[in-house]
C-alpha cells in the first residue's frame, strides 16, 4: 500500500493538468465565443462572460441620471477608475481592475441604486479558481450548441447508455478472449489454436470501423437476425456490443494464450494432473489464475480503446450515447461540451487504472515492495 | 509454404497497393475513365457494372455517322464561332445546341417514368415499353417535337432487344447527345473555327463503374484508389513525424539521463494514460481541421512508444565499450548520439515504424469517419466507410469493397511490418512466441 499514495498523487496531478488545459482552451480557443477576433453584441457577450464565471457585475451604490460615460468597451481599467458620471456629481467606479466588457447605461439613462452598471473581466487567477471549482463538481456551464442546456445534464442523460455499451462489450471481450485464449493455449500448435489465432489476427486488422458495418450488413440488414439503430430492445444491443467486444477479445485471446502456454508447463500444474484432478479443475484452479495476471495490465489500455471505439460504434449503430455530443461538439467548436467529455473520460480512465494498479498488487504478492 | 513465402505474398500485395495509389491519377484517366470527384447525379447509388459517359476524361469512338446526324444543314462542316470575352475565349457551335435538351430528357427518363407516371408499378431500374412515354403529350413541352417519345424510339434504344431499358443501355445509346462545344473545339486542329468530317472525333465512349457508384453518382473504384493514396500518405507522413519526435526525444532522454529523462518519462506516462482519440480531437479542434494538422495530430500521439523503445536502446548502448571509448576520446554528446547511438537504434526504429503505418491509417480512418479528418469531397478510407454506412440498407457495394480493401491493406502492412521486425530484430519475435 506504500506505493498507493504516490500513484494517487500522480493521478490527481494528471487530472488537474487536463482541467487546466481545458480551462485554457475554452478561454483562448480560436472561433469560440471568447475569441476577440469576432465580436458579439455587447450585452450578449457580457451575459456569456458572467455565465462562465469570467466576469463580475459592478453594482452602483448611487442611483440617478447618467451624465457621461467615462470608459469605453474593451478598455482595460485600473481599480477605482470612474466609469459613469451621474448628474448628481457622483462617479461610479470600477470595483477591481480588468477589461471593461459591457456598460449597461448610456447618457441620459436613469439608473436605480443597486443596479448592475457594468461588467468587468475577472482577474485570470480568479477565473481559473472558479472554473476549477466548477470542473471538480462536474460543472462546465452551458453548452455552446444548446445554450439553454448545461453540459453536465446533457452528459448525464446519455452517459448511462455508453456505460451499458461498454459493460456488455467488456463482458463479450472477456468471454471470447479468455475462452478463445484458453482453447488455443491448451491445444497449442493444434488446429484449434491456429483457428483461434487466425480469427484474432483478422479481428486486430479489422477494427471497429470495419467489423461494425460488416456485422450490421450481414446480421442486421441481410439476415435480419437483430434489430439495429438505436438502443431500445435487447436485440438492438447485440451487434454494437459484439462489434466493440470482439476487437478487444482478439487481443485478450493472444495474451491469455501466451499466459496459458507458460502456466501449463509449471510444476504445480503437473502436480495437479498427477494427483488425477479433472482437466476442467486443473484449468480453472491452477492454470487460469497465473495466466490471467498479465491481462490486468492490458485492461487499462483496453478501457481507453473501448472509450474511443465506442465513439465509432455509437455512430455506426445510431446509439444515443455520450459520443454524439462529443463529436458534434468537436465539429462545432462547442468547447464546454468537448471539455466535459474529455474530463469525464480522463477521470474514468485514471480512476480505473489506479484501481487496477492496487488490485494487481493485492493479487500478485511478488509486486509488493516495488514502486 | 513457409513463413517467408507469405511475407513475400503480402509484400507483393502491398507493392501493388502502393503502385495503384501512386498511379491513381493515371489509372483514373486511362483505366477507369472517371475523375474521383465527378458526379453523375442521375446514376446515384448504382450497382457495380453500370456505364456512363465520363465528364472529365473523354474518349471518342470515331463514328462518322454521328457527324452526318449533327451536321443538319449538310454543309460538311460543324460551324462554330470562336470569340473572346475578357481573358477567356468562348466558342459556340449552333448545330450542337440541340443536344443538351435531348440529353436532359434521357437523364431524367428513369426518375420520371420508371414505375409509370402514376406510380402504378414499382420503380425497378427497368423501363418497359408500357412505361416509356408513348407520344409527345406525355412528356414536358420542352422536349416535344424532338422525336424522343414513341415505341420506335424505345426499340432503337433497346439494343439487346430484351424488352426493357436499363440506365447503362440508355447512356450508351444516347452518348452522342453528350457532345459539348468546349470539348469538341479542341479537335479543330487547323484552327479555322469549323470541325470538318476528318477532325470530328465521333461520339464519346461510355466507361464502366467497376464497383458501382456512390450516393452522388461518383465512381467508387476511382474514389477507392484516391482514398488509398491519401490514407497511405497520411500513414507515412504521420509516422515520419512521430519517428522524428520519438527518436530525437528518446535518444536525448536516454543519453542525458537525469532530470530531463525523468521529466520526459513522466510526460510520456501521463500521455499514455489518455485515450489517443481525445488528444487528436483536441488538437484538431484547437488548430482547426486541415490535412497538415491531421498529420501533426496523429504524429503527436504516436511518438510515445518509439520514444520509450529508443530510450531503452540508448541506455543499453551507452554502456558499450565503443561509446565509452568515444566519450573518453572527447567526442561531444551530439556526435556520440548522431554517429554511434542513432546508427545502432535504426533497426528497431525501422521495425516499429513499419508497424506504426497501419495503426496510423486506422486512426485516420477513425477520424475521417467521424468527420474530423479528411474533408469531403476528398476520398479517404474513413469518408468512404462513412458513406457506406449511411447507405448500408440499399447499396451493399459501398461498404463491402472499401472495407475489404482496407482490411487487406492493413493486414498486409501488419504482416510486412512484423516480417521486417523479425528480420531486423529476431529477439523480439522470439520473445513474443
Amino acid at each position: 500500500m506504500r506505493a498507493f499514495f504516490p500513484r494517487l498523487l500522480v493521478s490527481v496531478g494528471v487530472l488537474l493538468l487536463i482541467m487546466t488545459l481545458s480551462f485554457w482552451m475554452t478561454r483562448t480557443a480560436p472561433g469560440g465565443p471568447f475569441d476577440q477576433a469576432h465580436r458579439l453584441n455587447s450585452a450578449v457577450e457580457a451575459n456569456l462572460w458572467l455565465t462562465y464565471g469570467m466576469a463580475d457585475d459592478a453594482i452602483g451604490l448611487q442611483g440617478g441620471r447618467v451624465a457621461e460615460v467615462l470608459a469605453s468597451r474593451g478598455e482595460t481599467l485600473e481599480e477605482g477608475r470612474p466609469i459613469l458620471l451621474l448628474e448628481s456629481g457622483h462617479t461610479l467606479k470600477a470595483p477591481h481592475e480588468g477589461r471593461l466588457i459591457h456598460v449597461s447605461f448610456g447618457v441620459g439613462d436613469a439608473m436605480v441604486e443597486g443596479a448592475t452598471f457594468a461588467v468587468i473581466e475577472r482577474p485570470l487567477w480568479k477565473q481559473y479558481l472558479v472554473a476549477m471549482k466548477g470542473y471538480a463538481v462536474f460543472d462546465f456551464g452551458p453548452s455552446f450548441q444548446y445554450p439553454d442546456r448545461k453540459v453536465e445534464s446533457l452528459i448525464a442523460e446519455t452517459f448511462p447508455v455508453s456505460m451499458e455499451l461498454g459493460f456488455w462489450s467488456l463482458m463479450i471481450a472477456l468471454f471470447f478472449g479468455v475462452g478463445g485464449g484458453v482453447l488455443a493455449g491448451m491445444n497449442a500448435g493444434g488446429w484449434k489454436d491456429r483457428m483461434a489465432m487466425l480469427m484474432s489476427a483478422l479481428m486486430v486488422s479489422c477494427s471497429t470501423l470495419i467489423l461494425g458495418p460488416l456485422l450490421l450488413l450481414l446480421f442486421g440488414v441481410h439476415l435480419e437476425w437483430f434489430e439495429w439503430g438505436g438502443w431500445t430492445t435487447l436485440g438492438s444491443r447485440v451487434l454494437p456490443a459484439m462489434t466493440l467486444g470482439l476487437v478487444f477479445a482478439a487481443n485478450i485471446a493472444r495474451m491469455t494464450r501466451a499466459g496459458v502456454v507458460e502456466a501449463v508447463e509449471g510444476h504445480h500444474v503437473r502436480t495437479a494432473r498427477a494427483k488425477g484432478l479433472a482437466e476442467s479443475r486443473v484449468i480453472l484452479k491452477h492454470v487460469l489464475p497465473g495466466a490471467l495476471i498479465p491481462l490486468l495490465g492490458y485492461l487499462g489500455p483496453a478501457l481507453a480503446g473501448l472509450l474511443c471505439g465506442s465513439v465509432v460504434v455509437e455512430r455506426i449503430f445510431n446509439i444515443p450515447g455520450v459520443s454524439e455530443y462529443f463529436v458534434s461538439g468537436a465539429l462545432n467548436r462547442d468547447y464546454p461540451m468537448v471539455m466535459g467529455v474529455v474530463v469525464l473520460y480522463s477521470s474514468l480512465l485514471i480512476g480505473f487504472n489506479l484501481f487496477l494498479d492496487v488490485f494487481h498488487q493485492w493479487l500478485d504478492p511478488r509486486l509488493k515492495g516495488q514502486a | 509454404m513457409g513463413p517467408g513465402v507469405w511475407f513475400n505474398v503480402w509484400l507483393g500485395i502491398l507493392g501493388m497497393l502502393a503502385l495503384a495509389s501512386v498511379g491513381a491519377p493515371w489509372i483514373s484517366q486511362h483505366v477507369t475513365g472517371f475523375h474521383p470527384n465527378e458526379t453523375h447525379s442521375h446514376m446515384a447509388a448504382m450497382a457495380p457494372g453500370v456505364e456512363d459517359v465520363p465528364l472529365e476524361y473523354r474518349q471518342y469512338d470515331g463514328d462518322p455517322a454521328v457527324f452526318d446526324w449533327i451536321d443538319a444543314d449538310g454543309s460538311g462542316w460543324i460551324e462554330c464561332t470562336v470569340g473572346t470575352s475578357g481573358s477567356s475565349s468562348t466558342a459556340s457551335c449552333p448545330e450542337l445546341d440541340v443536344l443538351p435538351s435531348r440529353f436532359r430528357f434521357f437523364r431524367f427518363l428513369f426518375s420520371d417514368f420508371d414505375g409509370g407516371t402514376d406510380s402504378s408499378e414499382m420503380a425497378d431500374g427497368r423501363l418497359t415499353l408500357e412505361e416509356y412515354p408513348q407520344n409527345d403529350q406525355e412528356i414536358e413541352p420542352a422536349y416535344r417535337g424532338l422525336n424522343l417519345s414513341g415505341s420506335e424510339r424505345f426499340h432503337g434504344l433497346d439494343e439487346d432487344g430484351n424488352g426493357w431499358l436499363d440506365p447503362s443501355e440508355v447512356n450508351r445509346q444516347t452518348r452522342a447527345y453528350r457532345l459539348r462545344t468546349a470539348q469538341l473545339i479542341a479537335f479543330d486542329t487547323d484552327g479555322d473555327g469549323k470541325i470538318s468530317r476528318d477532325e470530328f472525333p465521333g461520339a464519346p465512349r461510355t466507361a464502366t463503374f467497376l464497383l458501382g457508384t456512390d450516393g452522388q453518382g461518383r465512381d467508387l473504384f476511382t474514389r477507392m484508389l484516391f482514398g488509398a493514396r491519401i490514407s497511405l500518405l497520411v500513414g507515412l507522413l504521420a509516422t515520419l513525424i512521430s519517428l522524428l519526435i520519438g527518436v530525437s526525444l528518446g535518444a536525448l532522454s536516454g543519453y542525458l539521463g537525469g532530470a530531463f529523462d525523468r521529466g520526459l518519462m513522466a510526460i510520456v506516462n501521463v500521455l499514455y494514460g489518455l485515450p489517443f482519440l481525445l488528444v487528436v480531437i483536441l488538437i484538431l479542434v484547437w488548430f482547426g481541421r486541415s490535412m497538415t494538422h491531421l498529420f501533426l495530430a496523429l504524429g503527436a500521439v504516436q511518438w510515445l512508444t518509439i520514444c520509450r523503445v529508443v530510450r531503452g536502446q540508448v541506455l543499453s548502448i551507452r554502456q558499450e565499450e565503443y561509446v565509452v571509448a568515444a566519450e573518453a576520446l572527447g567526442a561531444s554528446p551530439l556526435r556520440v548520439i548522431g554517429v554511434h547511438v542513432l546508427r545502432n537504434v535504426m533497426g528497431p526504429v525501422l521495425a516499429y515504424g513499419s508497424l506504426m503505418v497501419p495503426a496510423v491509417m486506422q486512426e485516420e480512418a477513425f477520424l475521417s469517419y467521424l468527420g474530423l479528418g479528411i474533408q469531403a469531397p476528398d476520398p479517404s478510407w474513413g469518408t468512404l466507410l462513412a458513406e457506406g454506412v449511411r447507405r448500408i440498407e440499399d447499396s451493399w457495394w459501398l461498404i463491402v469493397y472499401p472495407a475489404a480493401v482496407f482490411v487487406i491493406t492493413v493486414l498486409a502492412l501488419y504482416v510486412v511490418g512484423d516480417g521486417i521486425r523479425d528480420r531486423i530484430d529476431p529477439r523480439q519475435s522470439m520473445e513474443r512466441t
